[in-house]
């Protein structure tokens, strides 16, 4: 039981928020997304979206790119190897703590 | 937030996030629409075969058409879909570049709907059916229902699914030459499909509208 709770304080707390997981886990799942696919894949507010997205990029987790496609403006995000290790991490730490 | 559709606490985040990503892919309807369109245009050309005679030089060119049609509708379609959201879409639904599938587990889940529709029209058909004419019109509308089914997931794809193979099944019992029964089939099967694509789109159009207005934009 120690060894859990200690594996449970070191879990990623910048991942470990729900809406940050729901953005990490939709961003493994494609090769990049942009701002509105996320606003409505993830049905989180655009403000809302727009503060996760800055504490993942910080933590290096998603890479965002401004750019256009034809003459939409987009905000393309990625998950970045890190983000990927760090989910990975995530997935296998909280395995062992809830086996 | 959709928190009915994903809950980290109880399920794996990456199959909820392709779940999501699915719901996603299909919520404007362009892919059934595209597929629905695609099945109509060869429901259309074995119509037209199964009123030709048999080793005519027109038969064989309706069947050349049908051929060439098959390959290029099934290349051209993802790319079709692709470049209608980014002309028109783009701005209301978001742009997303999918991973590309395992072209392997395309393979597999092909020949495992393939095995099951298989044995199971030959199953169901063992006592009446006349081989294999009959046998083949279940077996596709099975396959055609497992793959629906199964690709979709969604009630309305189940739905759908459960309806082509059921009239597979039905098919089969028509005395009416194989030629006309797939073009029954597939004509329902694309018929059933590009109305749930238009009806999808609509109500998603909508709901984009409504969800706009609520935002004052």
């Amino acid at each position: 039981m120690g060894a859990k709770m200690q594996q449970l304080a070191g879990i990623d707390r910048v991942i470990h928020e729900p809406a940050r997981l729901i953005i990490v886990s939709l961003l493994a799942a494609v090769k990049e997304a942009d701002f509105q696919y996320l606003h409505l894949a993830t049905e989180l507010t655009k403000g809302n979206l727009s503060v996760h997205l800055t504490k993942l990029e910080e933590a290096g987790y998603v890479a965002v790119e401004k750019t256009f496609k034809g003459k939409y403006p987009l905000t393309l995000c990625r998950l970045t190897d890190a983000g990927q290790q760090a989910l990975a991490g995530y997935k296998q730490a909280m395995k062992a703590v809830l086996s | 937030m959709a928190s009915s559709s994903f809950d980290p606490q109880f399920s794996d985040p990456e199959i909820a996030a392709k779940r999501l990503i699915q719901k996603a892919h299909n919520r404007d309807g362009l892919p059934e629409m595209a597929v629905g369109v695609s099945l109509l245009l060869f429901a259309g050309l074995l119509a037209v075969e199964s009123h030709l005679n048999k080793g005519t030089t027109a038969f064989k060119m309706v069947s050349l058409v049908a051929v060439f049609a098959i390959v290029a509708i099934c290349s051209a379609l993802p790319w079709m879909v692709k470049k209608l959201r980014q002309t028109y879409l783009i701005g209301i639904e978001g742009f997303v570049e999918p991973k590309p599938v395992p072209r392997s587990r395309i393979a597999v889940a092909l020949l495992i709907a393939f095995g099951i529709a298989a044995i199971a029209a030959l199953l169901a058909g063992e006592a009446h059916f006349r081989f294999p004419d009959q046998w083949m019109i279940a077996g596709t509308g099975l396959f055609m229902a497992l793959i629906w089914s199964f690709g979709g997931r969604f009630r309305r794809f189940v739905l759908s699914g459960i309806a082509m193979g059921a009239v597979g099944v039905l098919l089969s019992l028509s005395p009416r030459p194989l030629d006309f029964n797939f073009a029954v089939l597939f004509s329902f099967a694309g018929l059933l499909t590009a109305i749930s694509g238009v009806v999808v789109l609509l109500r998603f159009l909508r709901l984009v509208a409504e969800r706009e207005g609520a935002h004052g934009r």
